[in-house]
């Protein structure tokens, strides 16, 4: 740092130092931290190369930020491009800020600047935020930074008049930005203080959204700040105004303490909201979204053994653990091994409640197993639900669904959407190809032997009713008696359990896991079964006599779970008899 | 400067002339068109039929030759044509049958298609047509719109939009005698209620009385706009398993009522409202003196869906004093036919009956092999319209008020999004081949992921927008109605 009088300034190698490292590390921890969170949002959108397309963005305001904030975000299916644009949008960000601040103070300052960039990097951490909030942000800071190159007091006037409303058009809510920075610029420079040109300016920035709300069907919160939905995400705004008026006052003063205090002030408000932003983001989302990207990708070893690694108690989680371990047969040996929510780990329940996460978990269950019906709506369900109602991952997997229950209309339907797309016109050809091929093709010959073969009517919600079909449509299905005979046991459903083995599983090929041994053993108990039908489960002698053990043992404790924890806790006794839903 | 343009105009010439049909192979097939737009009856005042070439076409030129006037586009694989151009030459080539001839460049090689034809007839569909957007997700939403669009040109205008209305659902709108000035849709949620359109004020009525089954679902208004008749009905949703058979909806009860609009009284007759019978899709006859209506003998549901079939049925019904005739009259036997009866409109000339059979049910949006049928009132003549059905779900449709169009959904494209179709009905009572509503970029179909529900024609533009919808939704509490 240099001293200059009483003022504190950085110099340029530093300053360029400073902004370099702040870069790397901002790419770094995108590339490290957040990869699967910025695929997820390249994955929830599609942008298609058609004018139709590109017009769909004037019906809101905004479209030019969102066009190409979306346009932009295509590119985050490449691995490392998300955490480069960021890195960039966010460096053009601060190099205009540092113009912004040295134009205004007549010198060269970098430590304001970051603040607000820091703010908005974080904010990138959410999955609401979109990209294009931040194009949004450089175009008002762009043409402010324009606004203050203007001498001509008049020019600036109609400038700032003129460029108001058209800003609001094109890049939404940040059009406040771009007004609000005019408004303390002029104040502070005394430059324009004429009544009528106040009047019009504030005016039009109130008058702007409200006039123009009932064109663009939004709601009067929602005219003010759209394509953002939250008032949080005017932050680096907010924080900007506040660095700016210290900054401008501490230009004015001559007392170098005075204007130390301010700026320590300003500095540990602009900290305190960052610092606030980044507590209420959910790191662990990044942790779901990579269980749910490895999913999609069939990446099944590398699910299992992340969700091991990550060692998250929630639904999701072991929902992603089982659909892994039923993918490499492992269902039944392994499903006791982890936290298991009763069923809530088999299938997501969707309803009113649900987050749009939870609604693009669930239809995966359903695509692994089979039942190509449900997976399709709740496929629809969250294409829906999506930020932009179209999804390119979700466009895809419509057409595996479509292509596999040989609705050949509605795959061309999706194709001819695809093809409009820079990255995945090669996955639709690969698709016509596999069209082509048709039972042929290895891939579409296995899912289509696991679809319903007969039609059944059930509620979203009876998940037994799906497995059932599956089951008696292809009783080589065992993905699908593997999920439902667990289901049945994580529910304590031990009647239904042992009847569904019965009819499905005790005369097959397949070997008895210890799992659904230790549940037979509940059930031929309760039924007080004779030794030779005990028999004729074929469970092993030892797994019987650890069974009369345990049973021995629960008794002498009187229902005291904490004696047989150590010998017994992964085995089923333990969890049908101990097991409880935590009220949430 | 003039040598720029000169070199400029050369260029273009170049261009231009690259993009003329040389030595074209003949073919007797028809153009890759889509929409189908090849040989079909059209309406003196429809808007531009822009369409597009597929199977990789880059260059055409299409000849569109009239018996007065002819002209010749050379556009790419996307063909508009000018909104002046286009009016002028349906004006003029009005009671005519025009040849279209494309010649297109596939693959580097020039094609000449075999020619089409367009019938203009001057018969004019009205002008203004409304349908919900929605996507297909079956059984939930959270974007919903009402649309109008004007069919003579591009211009569509939102009606209602469910994000001015706490994202409430809404369910389609429909017109009185095909007139603007008088209209009706549901809005659910707390707020809701059956928002009514009379010339323009708009009203918010809460349409349950006591002891009815629900609020009102599917209606229609008395011609005299007097009354409004309602199915009420529990409705369950279920989910098929197998291939592309998707969701079933079914009513395990239903009543009619009749609502009068003037004095918020409710009524009903026995006839229609026993629990031993489904009664829905109420509508009246043109001269408002019969209720048409579909009815099934209620089963085991859902073990006994494929059982459910629903007969199309009338009842007298006498505007004076708001009473019912004594006897049900069947005009289609769902056993006899084996198929059941959805969505009864009748023409406003009051000669036709337009209606929806399926396999069974009452929910035909998603069984493919959904279709439109026509009774002449007149003779009893059931007319199967084979020339309008697809083998995918045809139906929602509606009357123009010349009852010479009607217009349908149809998911013949991909089986899951719904277009509207219009069909033109000649005075001897032939169906012709229906054709899509045009749009201004013929590729907004290809793209679209969202269904246009219940089309509805009107003959004028409806007198509010959203920003009326809001306000009655957030500031206007519903009117009660009451057992009369």
């Amino acid at each position: 740092m240099i001293r200059q009088g009483n003022e504190i300034q950085i110099g340029s190698l530093t300053r360029m130092t400073f902004v370099l490292s702040l870069g790397v590390l901002c790419f770094l921890f995108f590339y490290f931290m957040q990869p699967y969170h910025l695929l997820y949002e390249e994955q929830m959108q599609l942008f298609l190369f058609s004018s139709d397309y590109f017009l769909s963005y004037l019906s809101k305001p905004g479209g030019l930020a969102c066009y190409a904030g979306d346009f932009l975000t295509q590119f985050y299916c490449i691995k490392g491009a998300g955490a480069v644009i960021i890195t960039l949008t966010l460096g053009v960000e601060l190099l205009l800020l540092l113009c912004i601040f040295t134009r205004i103070g007549k010198r060269e300052n970098g430590l304001y600047a970051v603040i607000p960039v820091l703010i908005e990097w974080h904010l990138h951490l959410s999955l609401n935020y979109r990209l294009s909030s931040s194009v949004a942000f450089i175009f008002a800071l762009g043409l402010f930074l324009l606004y203050t190159l203007i001498n001509k007091q008049n020019v600036a006037g109609v400038f700032s008049l003129v460029i108001t409303p058209v800003l609001y058009i094109l890049i939404g809510g940040h059009f406040l930005t771009f007004a609000i920075l005019v408004i303390i610029f002029d104040i502070t420079r005394r430059r324009l203080s004429s009544f009528p040109y106040w009047l019009l300016l504030i005016g039009g920035c109130i008058l702007c959204p409200l006039l123009l709300r009932e064109h663009y069907l939004l709601t009067i919160e929602q005219a003010f700040f759209y394509p953002t939905d939250r008032i949080s995400y005017f932050l680096p705004t907010l924080s900007l105004i506040f660095l700016l008026i210290g900054y401008i006052i501490s230009l004015q003063k001559r007392s170098f303490r005075y204007q130390y205090n301010e700026v320590t002030i300003l500095f540990i408000i602009a900290l305190g909201l960052t610092i606030y932003v980044f507590i209420h983001t959910d790191q662990n989302k990044e942790k779901l979204l990579t269980l749910d990207s490895e999913t999609y990708f069939n990446n099944w070893e590398k699910v299992s053994t992340k969700a091991e690694s990550f060692q998250m108690q929630n639904p999701a989680t072991t929902y992603f653990t089982n659909l892994a371990w039923m993918k490499q047969g492992l269902l039944a040996d392994k499903l006791l091994s982890t936290y298991q929510p009763f069923t809530n780990g088999m299938f997501i329940p969707v309803g009113p409640r649900s987050t749009p996460l939870e609604i693009l978990f669930s239809g995966e269950v359903y695509f692994q197993l089979g039942d190509m019906n449900m997976a399709q709506h709740a496929t629809m369900l969250a294409m829906i639900f999506s930020p932009q109602h179209r999804s390119s991952r979700l466009i895809k997997r419509l057409t595996e669904i479509n292509l596999i229950i040989g609705d050949t209309a509605a795959v061309d339907k999706y194709l001819r959407i695809l093809d409009k797309t820079l990255f995945y016109s090669d996955y639709a050809t690969g698709i016509r190809k596999i069209m082509q091929e048709g039972d042929e093709n290895p891939w579409l010959a296995e899912r289509r032997a696991s679809i319903a073969t007969y039609d059944t009517l059930r509620m979203a919600s009876n998940v037994e009713a799906s497995l059932t079909m599956l089951i008696k449509s292809n009783p080589q299905n065992k993905a699908a008696l593997d999920y439902l005979l667990c289901y049945h046991l994580l529910d304590k459903n031990i009647s239904g359990f042992i009847s569904v083995y019965d009819k499905w599983y005790k005369n097959s090929e397949y070997d008895l896991p210890k799992l659904y041994a230790e549940g037979l053993l509940i059930a031929l108990a309760q039924q007080k079964a004779s030794p030779k039908v005990l028999e004729s489960y074929k469970i092993p002698n030892e797994l019987t006599t650890d069974f009369l053990a345990y049973t021995k043992r629960y008794q002498e404790a009187g229902g005291d779970g904490t004696e047989l924890q150590d010998q017994y806790a992964k085995s089923y006794w333990f969890y049908y008899h101990y097991a409880q839903m935590k009220e949430q | 400067m003039n040598k720029l343009i000169t070199y400029l105009i050369l260029v273009v010439s170049f261009c231009s002339a690259c993009n003329r049909p040389t030595n074209v192979r003949k073919t007797d097939s028809l153009p890759p068109i889509y929409p189908d737009y090849t040989n079909i009856t059209i309406p003196v005042n429809i808007a531009p039929l822009n369409f597009l070439l597929r199977e990789g076409i880059t260059s055409s030129e299409i000849s569109v030759q009239g018996t007065h006037l002819s002209f010749t586009l050379y556009q790419n694989e996307k063909v508009q044509f000018s909104m002046k151009r286009w009016k002028h030459f349906l004006e003029s080539e009005v009671g005519n049958k025009v040849t279209v001839q494309i010649t297109a460049k596939s693959n580097g090689e020039w094609i000449s298609y075999a020619p089409f034809y367009w019938t203009i007839v001057p018969e004019k569909i009205d002008p203004y047509l409304s349908y919900r957007l929605i996507e297909p997700g079956y059984e939930v939403w959270n974007t919903i719109q009402l649309c109008e669009r004007n069919v003579e040109t591009f211009r569509e205008r939102v009606l209602a939009d469910n994000n001015l209305t706490d994202g409430t659902c809404m369910n389609c709108h429909i017109y009185g005698n095909q007139d603007a000035s008088l209209s009706m849709f549901h809005l659910r949620g707390s707020n809701g209620g059956t928002i009514l359109n009379r010339n323009g004020e708009l009203r918010k009525i809460n349409t349950k009385a006591d002891g009815q089954i629900s609020p009102a679902i599917y209606g229609n208004f008395h011609p005299s706009g007097k009354y409004a008749v309602f199915s009420t009905n529990t409705i369950i949703p279920e989910f098929h398993a197998y291939r592309n058979e998707r969701l079933e909806v079914y009513d395990t009860e239903s009543d009619l009522i009749v609502l009068d609009l003037e004095s918020n009284k409710v009524f009903s007759s026995p006839l229609l409202s026993g629990k031993e019978n489904l009664e829905t899709f109420p509508v009246f006859s043109a001269d408002g003196k019969t209720l048409y209506f579909c009815s099934a003998p209620a089963v085991a549901l859902p073990d006994s869906i494929q059982t459910l079939k629903y007969n199309l049925c009338s009842i007298a019904f006498h505007e004076t004093n708001g009473s019912f005739g004594t006897q049900i009259d069947t005009l289609f036997h769902a056993l006899e036919h084996n198929k059941s009866a959805c969505h009864p409109k009748t023409s406003p000339d009051g000669r036709y009956l337009l209606f929806t059979i399926a396999d069974y049910g009452t929910f035909p949006i998603w069984h493919q092999e959904t279709d439109l049928q026509m009774i002449d009132l007149h003779t009893g003549r059931l007319d199967s319209l084979a020339i309008v059905n697809s083998d995918r779900s045809d139906t929602y449709h509606s009357w123009s008020s010349n009852s010479r169009w009607f217009v349908f959904a149809s998911k013949r494209d991909d089986g899951l999004y719904g277009k509207p179709y219009f069909s033109y009905v000649d005075k001897q009572g032939t169906v012709h081949k229906p054709f899509v509503l045009p749009q201004r970029d013929p590729t907004k179909y290809d793209d679209m992921l969202k269904s246009f529900n219940i089309p509805e024609l009107s003959k004028g533009q409806v007198p509010f927008g959203a920003g009326d919808i809001e306000k009655i939704h957030k500031n206007v509490p519903a009117e009660s109605v009451s057992n009369r």
